[in-house]
């Protein structure tokens, strides 16, 4: 039963789904994916292919903002009392992008060289 | 070379382009300004994440005994990065998305 729950969520509107790729622009533009496809010796001469990978490199990146944010969003409320008028900017800070990105089990360090 | 150090950061213009399309997805998800190390930090692990995806769909294109890359292949590809498929026709669908015009030039020919 669960085989079958999978093959309905996945299987079948998958192909239909690949298809459908043909006219849709990503946000990461086809031209930049295929540079770095060309790069590794691989012939992007098929569009589907370019955009599936800036769609899956595109939520990889969006999942990670997101839970950046939610980091963000968690440390403003537990400080929300002190200064109230502060924090009106959304700012994307390293403070909250790093336990984001050690949940998916990468641990950045700020290299010394970098202004 | 650059007069002010914190405007230029790479002379690639793909990898420049590829700046400004994850400063697109952080706008909508709800940013409105970051760091410059953090959005590095991501334009790094993007370019990482397109090189590991294409090597191995071309890895797995080749041991089935092909020279052409087939969507399938991306696909499974992906999911051995640990991607959940049933996730992106909905990323995809997202009714805030952001389009914008991307770097004329041809990519160079593969060495």
């Amino acid at each position: 039963e669960n085989q079958q729950s999978l093959e309905k969520s996945a299987g079948v509107p998958l192909s239909d789904f690949v298809l459908q790729l043909e006219d849709y622009a990503p946000t990461i533009p086809d031209s930049v994916t295929g540079y770095y496809l060309n790069r590794v010796g691989l012939d992007s001469s098929d569009p589907r292919i370019l955009r599936l990978i800036s769609l899956a490199a595109q939520k990889f990146i969006s999942d990670i903002a997101n839970d950046a944010l939610q980091h963000s969003r968690m440390r403003a409320s537990g400080q929300s009392s002190k200064k109230p008028g502060k924090d009106k900017k959304m700012t994307l800070q390293m403070e909250d992008l790093s336990p984001a990105l050690s949940e998916y089990g990468i641990n950045v360090k700020k290299p010394i060289y970098f202004v | 070379m650059a007069a002010e150090t914190n405007v230029v950061s790479t002379s690639n213009p793909f990898r420049r382009a590829l700046k400004t399309s994850i400063s697109a997805l952080l706008v909508e998800i709800g940013y409105q300004a970051a760091e410059n190390l953090a959005v590095e930090t991501l334009v790094e692990m993007a370019q990482a994440y397109i090189w590991e995806a294409g090597r191995s769909s071309h890895a797995l294109a080749e041991l089935a005994g092909r020279t052409h890359v087939m969507p399938s292949d991306v696909v499974l590809a992906l999911v051995e990065m640990g991607l959940d498929f049933t996730a992106i026709p909905k990323h995809a669908k997202r009714e805030n998305k952001t389009v914008f015009l991307p770097p004329a030039q041809t990519p160079p020919v593969a060495q």
